[in-house]
């Protein structure tokens, strides 16, 4: 077994873990999930490893959007809409 | 977003929502287990003692008189309350008809709204994905279950996967193996907690929660009861008098969800409002709070 890896670890990694995204962003693991099994979230899953990694960047970048959207009062289905996943 | 110590983490979680006024017995079990977190920080970097000696340093960290516990809550509010992370705000009982009328002021911790999130739902996520467990959360999981905060924190459902977790945690980890048999809580603190849990427990059923409305004086801090300003107000109307109480008293408040009974995020906590009337020499139409777990 390990420590978790620090905060300045986590913001230079190029993968990052659910617990990791739920530490960087402050969004509930609940809700991250959600946005996972929706397709909202795009994530890679090796064979050996069923543990789901997240490109940082674009996983961020992509919870500030569907905040953004959730802000201005658009559903779920309106933000996959304009994410382009419908 | 801060780099926070294992002490500092585990404080955050442990003192949200508690009396910062009074030793109660619930503060007395999270003081302890702040003590013993010091002492896990110590080796979280290095190579963990045998057991006997973890066992016997957690103790005797642990096992400290009132006077020693209130230093503890001292250092430890001060260290927190420097980097914004913990302030004191009025009691959620002191928005309480009775209480407000009375003229009647309780305080309570309030820990930063963010960085509880940041905390509670990182050790869930971890917890509750398939992969590796950090022993920075495996620690975390001994000082909420010796403190008694764990039940709070996790849903019943969350708490039936988390039992076969923590068992295959107890087989694979040398610090889970080492860590879980020992404990630290005190008998008569354990049992208070117990207790109480167990009438929150009663009171969360739909019999318990229909005698608290007959009741309430079996268990006030469960059923806070809000005015409304007139007879027959609309949902939004008594939404708005409950909002503005929680604001007057200084609780964030965020409406998660609206109509007959919404539900309230009130600063770290979950509740739903339930529209309710009580008779003094008159009837008084209002809402009670009732505790949610998500």
């Amino acid at each position: 077994m390990s420590r978790q890896r620090s905060i300045e670890n986590i913001l230079a990694s190029e993968y990052v873990s659910i617990g990791e995204l739920v530490r960087i962003t402050g969004v509930r693991y609940s809700t991250l999930k959600y946005y996972t099994e929706e397709g909202m979230l795009p994530f890679e899953q090796t064979e050996e490893n069923l543990t789901r990694r997240f490109p940082r960047e674009i996983a961020v970048k992509q919870i500030e959007r569907i905040r953004n959207f959730r802000t201005q009062g658009l559903s779920i289905p309106e933000i996959k809409g304009q994410l382009g996943l419908n | 977003m801060s780099e926070l110590s294992l002490k500092e983490r585990f404080s955050l979680i442990a003192l949200n929502a508690q009396d910062s006024l009074h030793m109660t017995t619930a503060k007395k079990a999270a003081l302890r287990c702040i003590a013993a977190a010091e002492v896990l920080e110590k080796y979280l970097d290095g190579s963990w003692p045998q057991q006997p000696v973890l066992e016997q340093e957690l103790k005797s960290a642990a096992d400290v008189s009132s006077h020693t516990l209130k230093q503890t809550e001292k250092e430890i509010k001060e260290s927190l309350t420097e980097k914004d992370l913990l302030t004191e705000v009025p009691n959620l009982l002191a928005c309480d008809m009775y209480y407000v009328t009375a003229g009647v002021n309780i305080f309570e911790y309030r820990c930063n709204i963010d960085e509880y999130t940041r905390q509670t739902e990182g050790m869930r996520a971890e917890l509750m994905e398939d992969g590796n467990i950090s022993d920075d959360v495996t620690c975390l999981l001994w000082l909420l279950r010796e403190s008694g905060c764990f039940y709070d924190l996790f849903s019943r459902a969350e708490q039936e996967y988390l039992a076969s977790r923590i068992n295959q945690l107890y087989l694979e980890s040398y610090l889970a193996k080492s860590l879980f048999p020992i404990e630290i809580h005190h008998s008569f603190e354990a049992f208070s907690q117990k207790f109480l849990k167990k009438k929150d427990e009663i009171f969360t059923t739909p019999f318990g929660t229909g005698l608290l409305f007959a009741c309430p004086v079996f268990e006030r801090s469960q059923s806070i009861f809000i005015e409304a300003d007139a007879w027959f107000s609309g949902n939004d109307k008594r939404l708005e008098c409950v909002i503005r109480r929680l604001d007057e008293k200084g609780h964030v408040v965020h409406v998660l969800r609206a109509g007959t009974v919404p539900l309230l995020k009130i600063d770290n906590l979950y509740y739903e409002c339930i529209p309710t009337q009580i008779v003094v020499k008159t009837a008084i139409q209002g809402v009670r709070l009732r505790r949610y777990v998500m």
